[in-house]
């Protein structure tokens, strides 16, 4: 008897609708009062509330269905290749910049460090005034940030940080820097580290184990390995979904082509997926706006070596950031934060090869490392990329870095190296094909200050994708109203990170999760009346 | 190289337009190199293969040792389970990423690109580790965007089939998960 008990084989046993699509075998019209199109923290959130109110809901998700059973091995090519977009592989168009999105049951929320953090008050000032956003308030949202929190379980890790994270910390604290404990959605958490590969314990609340599962049960049904190819539409608005069964490698369609048909539709497929689905469907776009001003929180990092283990392979990967940074009085800011330090993703992280590579390795589980995440997309000079779709319809992102932007990488490089030696580290070096092992962070800000900062040069990632279908008031600026509505299609809404007009300036999870609940809220009031 | 590029990072043509850079022969070299991509059908992934075909695996079985340096444990069983890696990690790939990367993996195969771009005068199976790693050091500290674009794509993927392995934990010092929960989880 396992110790951790199989979610969905126990559901499916006591009746839950789920299907896999590979296995059908002929064309097939699907009905519903409201279908979801992907799984991830809108999708999931939206299914709870809308089954919740007794609506009939069909989900979509294009990838697979994989459970704690799954994630045992807790092996790092298995949990990358199965559970994430393109395996881990995929990229901004120009190889530049690597990108780390979910694609199986739960999305994103399946593999992400559980980082759980309420939209910034000055971040929801923002949208209220540069793009009309209502009903956002800092107090009008507080509700619907705590209903989540209390939903999944997010309060601030109680148990002692990892080293890595409390190196984090310890530099902050000797510099004088403000840093906090960051709240998580897990329940009974074992403290392993290995969130990234999906959750082999249940612990961590994402959508696979909290609101998918609610609203299976409460009869909502669950179709995967589906990709919804094109959004159909008439006179009045969406019309339809056309949808195409992938076989079992999650890529090749089987040749099943599947109708759905429904009242209303939920895009939730993440802020790539859901514009280049609007893109290759020809949504009405007058003012061109879907794609545009994609945020990502654009990272860089520094390696830092101590004289004793670190071993931040282990243990709850994100428990400690800092907004030391992130408000400044002019320019750009960023947030401090750390990654898990599991070798197959160090081996990218160092950007050597041969004997220089063999000694990073050999020294990893000494290592430290921090990461910042730039508040992109709220200046002119941080427009964000643009998704647009390749020949046969997929997303490509392109994103480019004003001199603005690559002055903020290069000072986070300097805030990063700078906390590491405050903490006490023998040596920094930044992640990037000129990084060398800095002995002092006089020689480090001397360094740094010259290093080239340029695409390929910096060792650049995303795990957060904000934008492309912003919401406002103003139809002109924002595809979707202050609740998610299509503005030119009644019968459509986006509750996905596509959502947000700039980039958040903390990790997007609760940010989906309280506006989604708010916003699936409103729709199921309306779909009920 | 900050100008935004149009299309795909590893785009043929601006891959070789680059490598053409300061040489007539090099121009004469890009020119072949279409006109032979032109009449080129890549061939099929190798047997057991989705992606890789037969001229990627002496490719990549070359690389291994030189990009993962003496941590490199070569034995049959390591060198097909990492191949079988990179396999996995390719396919995985949109259409787009594919494409890319097969583009630069053809590009890799033509000869006169070989000695010029990559300054590797014998193919990738008969080359010296030396010559490798001379070539890979060559595109790191290029000045040029897309042929540190094309060492970070062959390195990363080479990496990775090696320290994804099992096989390479000592050289990490990486104990695995904890072994309490692969036990208690395993039981």
């Amino acid at each position: 008897m396992p110790v951790i008990n199989d979610l969905y084989r126990d559901g499916i046993a006591g009746g839950w609708r789920v299907r896999n699509a590979a296995e059908l075998t002929a064309d097939a019209t699907l009905e519903a009062d409201v279908v979801i199109v992907g799984s991830g923290a809108g999708g999931g959130t939206a299914a709870e509330v809308l089954t919740a109110a007794g609506l009939k809901v069909l989900m979509l998700e294009e990838g697979g269905l994989y459970t704690a059973t799954d994630f045992r091995d807790m092996d790092e090519l298995r949990g990358f290749s199965t559970l994430y977009q393109e395996g881990g592989g995929r990229m901004t168009s120009d190889g530049a910049v690597a990108i780390f999105q979910g694609r199986s049951v739960g999305g994103t929320t399946t593999v992400n460090w559980t980082t759980s953090l309420r939209t910034p008050d000055q971040t929801l000032a923002h949208w209220a005034s540069e793009y009309g956003l209502k009903d956002a308030s800092a107090e009008a949202m507080a509700p619907w940030f705590a209903r989540m929190e209390e939903r999944l379980g997010i309060a601030p890790w109680a148990a002692e940080p990892n080293r890595n994270n409390a190196l984090l910390r310890d530099g902050c604290q000797a510099l004088g820097w403000s840093w906090k404990t960051i709240p998580r959605n897990v329940r009974g958490c074992w403290n392993l580290g290995y969130c990234g590969l999906g959750c082999p314990t249940n612990a961590k609340q994402s959508m696979l184990v909290t609101t998918i599962p609610a609203a299976l049960a409460a009869g909502m049904e669950l179709l995967h390995h589906a990709r919804v190819e094109r959004v159909l539409f008439d006179a009045r608005g969406v019309s339809g979904l056309s949808v195409r069964a992938l076989g079992t490698d999650l890529r090749t369609p089987t040749g099943v082509t599947l109708t759905v048909k429904a009242r209303h539709y939920v895009l939730a497929g993440g802020a790539l997926n859901t514009p280049a689905l609007l893109l290759r469907s020809q949504a009405p776009d007058p003012h061109e706006l879907v794609g545009r001003r994609t945020c990502i929180h654009p990272v860089n990092a520094t390696v830092a070596l101590f004289a004793d283990p670190v071993q931040g392979f282990h243990g709850a990967p994100q428990s400690i950031y800092s907004d030391h940074f992130l408000w400044p009085a002019q320019g750009i800011g960023y947030k401090l934060e750390v990654p898990p330090l599991q070798p197959m993703l160090m081996s990218g992280l160092f950007g050597s090869h041969g004997e220089q590579l063999r000694q990073d390795m050999a020294r990893m589980d000494r290592a430290q490392v921090n990461i910042a995440l730039v508040r992109d997309g709220f200046v002119p000079e941080s427009p964000g990329g643009t998704v647009r779709i390749d020949d046969r319809g997929q997303p490509l992102l392109d994103y480019d870095f004003s001199e603005a932007l690559w002055a903020t990488l290069r000072q986070a490089y300097l805030s990063m190296a700078e906390a590491q030696f405050a903490a006490g580290a023998q040596s920094v070096r930044a992640a990037h094909l000129d990084g060398r092992d800095y002995g002092s962070w006089a020689e480090a800000k001397a360094g740094l200050a010259g290093i080239a900062m340029k695409k390929q040069r910096v060792t650049l990632y995303t795990a957060h994708l904000m934008g492309g279908c912003p919401m406002g008031e103003d139809s002109r600026r924002c595809v979707v109203d202050s609740h998610g509505r299509h503005h030119a299609l009644p019968n459509l809404s986006i509750f996905d990170g596509s959502m947000f007009p700039t980039s958040i300036g903390a990790n997007p999870q609760l940010s989906i999760y309280g506006f989604v609940a708010r916003n699936a809220t409103r729709l199921a009031t309306a779909l009920k009346a | 190289m900050n100008e935004p590029l149009d299309g795909p990072g590893l785009d043929r043509r601006r891959f070789l337009q680059l490598s053409a850079g300061s040489a007539a022969a090099l121009g004469l070299a890009a020119t072949s190199a279409q006109l032979a991509g032109c009449a080129r059908k890549a061939p099929p992934p190798a047997p057991g293969h989705q992606y890789l075909t037969a001229e990627d695996l002496v490719l990549f079985g070359a690389l291994l040792p030189v990009v993962n340096g003496s941590a490199w444990v070569d034995s049959a069983e390591t060198r097909t389970e990492a191949l079988r890696r990179i396999d996995v990690c390719c396919i995985a790939l949109d259409p787009a990423a594919q494409a890319q990367t097969r583009q630069l993996l053809e590009l890799l195969q033509f000869g006169l690109f070989r000695r010029l771009a990559c300054g590797l005068s014998r193919p990738w199976g008969e080359a010296t580790h030396e010559e490798l790693a001379a070539f890979l050091q060559r595109w790191r500290e290029s000045g040029v965007e897309l042929f540190n674009a094309g060492y970070r794509g062959l390195s990363k993927l080479a990496a990775i089939g090696w320290w994804s392995q099992r096989a390479s934990w000592s050289a990490s010092r990486y104990p695995g998960p904890p072994a309490f929960a692969v036990q208690t989880l395993n039981a």
